[in-house]
């Protein structure tokens, strides 16, 4: 478990948040840009240093304004990926996972890793020989290599296309639950934190403004940027992915696509009562022609 | 006096002083991109003087500081049992400080151009400052240390003023290459004076060539 509480303040932009990590769990750090996730994410790693504020892991004080404790990087047991990837160029896939790893005999654990994130056969490559989604699975295990204590994650899969931040996701997942790391993942995707995360801490501006479960956290929030609209499930179809599910409100209808696992989930049946959410960041709005 | 002792003598001080250069100028460059000092800019400026100065003006102000009523000229001759100004280890003084610039401002672009992610991801994986250093900042700024290395040699190799000024002109001590230019059209010998700088030119032009041509392949590679 970690307890952070960190206050900073630049030219045009103050931070000032408190919030625990859970040991074990993935707590997502989700917010708009500018609201200063990857600054916390800076301290925390001991890349930048706060104004003021505590930062403790377990019973070991990694920052403390008070104390005037401060580690560098290099002594907090971190393990940092970056969202531009950061790979050494002139180090191949192998070494560059190995970077990290001080102890020789741990070296053979090289080849598990690497295939952990299926890269076997590309341990000789360097990362320009790589694609997006390759390269950032190698800047994931060579940040697990260390064995961390806490992985951090800078909107690790930002810099991807589409099809490939769908397919990291999945593989995130699985490797994050199988190395049963905490770790703190920033993100501006609701998806992945819907995802990804057992808690979230809502951020804005420099402020936390919720945190919780991501079902707590994001069930009946109303932004203004959302539409939300309440209504009965009137039919489902559904194949083996992908369900439409049209919800009447008022007179009208509104179908929508969603994950066949997600109605599975819920359990949902036609009659049920439904809240339908969407960002509205990307609409178009006609005035309507009235009759005369 | 042999005809090739000046040329020898250009090559071993340029030669000599590269390897102080590179020795000195490497932590030396490494201090200039990451100290946060207020004044570092007055450091850097002071480096490149010798880009701007006449090189008589520097190789003056060398000479009033080695030579034998300064102190230093004093103290160097005490414990060596000889005097700095007009020896080899003078010229070699002047000739590192007048080819500085050469040296340091390669090494220093290659460094700041590191991109600084890369070192941010190397101390985040537990590794030192130093150990960044040599694994990381190093071997991706061998293009810029490679050049800083050649121009200095280079640079030396076609001095003039400072040398003059510092060490003379004495024969197999001080008298290197471009002295002995001058010195033979001053005799008008213009035969042996053409062989000099016909060699110095195709010597020039050979190690700038060796340069662009490196240049050239790392930026293919990359």
């Amino acid at each position: 478990m970690l307890n952070i509480s960190l206050q900073k303040t630049w030219k045009e932009f103050g931070l000032d948040v408190a919030f625990e990590i859970p040991r074990g769990k993935v707590t997502a750090l989700f917010g708009p840009s500018g609201a200063g996730k990857s600054s916390i994410l800076r301290i925390i790693s001991g890349l930048e240093t706060a104004d003021g504020g505590i930062i403790l892991h377990g019973r070991e004080v990694w920052f403390d304004d008070k104390q005037k404790i401060h580690l560098p990087p290099q002594q907090r047991s971190i393990g940092f990926v970056f969202q531009d990837f950061a790979l050494f160029p002139h180090l191949t896939v192998e070494r560059n996972v190995a970077y990290g790893i001080k102890e020789k005999r741990r070296l053979n654990e090289l080849k598990d890793l690497i295939s952990l994130v299926g890269l076997s056969g590309y341990e000789r490559y360097y990362p320009a020989q790589l694609s997006g989604g390759q390269k950032q699975r190698v800047a994931l295990i060579r940040a697990l290599a260390r064995k961390p204590d806490l992985l951090l994650l800078d909107e690790p899969l930002s810099a991807l296309d589409w099809e490939t931040r769908r397919q990291l996701q999945e593989d995130l997942k699985k490797i994050i639950k199988q190395l049963h790391v905490t770790t703190l993942y920033v993100t501006h995707d609701v998806t992945e934190v819907y995802k990804l995360a057992d808690y979230v801490v809502v951020l804005e501006s420099g402020r936390v403004v919720k945190k919780g479960t991501p079902e707590e956290v994001f069930l009946g929030k109303k932004l203004s940027t959302r539409i939300q609209i309440v209504g009965k499930v009137v039919s489902i179809e559904s194949d083996s992915i992908m369900a439409a599910v049209t919800v009447m409100h008022d007179d009208q209808y509104f179908k929508t696509l969603i994950d066949t696992e997600e109605v599975d989930r819920l359990n949902l049946k036609v009659g049920d009562d439904v809240v339908i959410g969407a960002k509205s960041s990307d609409v178009i709005l006609f005035k309507a022609l009235t009759q005369s | 006096m042999n005809f090739a002792t000046p040329l020898l003598l250009s090559l071993k001080l340029s030669l000599v002083t590269m390897i102080l250069l590179f020795i000195a100028g490497i932590p030396f460059a490494y201090w200039l991109v990451f100290s946060r000092m207020r004044w570092k800019f007055l450091v850097e400026s002071v480096v490149a003087l010798p880009l701007v100065l006449p090189p008589t003006v520097l190789g003056f102000y060398l000479l009033m500081i080695v030579g034998g009523n300064s102190f230093m000229g004093r103290w160097y001759a005490s414990a060596f049992n000889k005097t700095l100004a007009f020896s080899f280890e003078g010229l070699v003084l002047g000739s590192f400080i007048y080819s500085l610039p050469f040296a340091v401002q390669p090494f220093q672009t290659a460094f700041a151009g590191v991109d600084r992610k890369l070192l941010e991801a190397s101390w985040s994986l537990g590794r030192s400052h130093l150990y960044t250093f040599f694994s990381v900042i190093l071997p991706l700024s061998r293009q810029g240390i490679i050049t800083g290395c050649v121009l200095s040699f280079a640079h030396t190799l076609g001095e003039f003023g400072v040398v003059l000024m510092i060490g003379g002109n004495i024969p197999g001590i001080t008298k290197v290459a471009s002295v002995a230019i001058y010195d033979e059209v001053q005799s008008l010998n213009y035969g042996s004076a053409n062989i000099y700088s016909a060699i110095l030119l195709s010597f020039s032009f050979i190690i700038l060539a060796v340069v662009y041509f490196i240049n050239r392949r790392f930026i293919r590679t990359i």
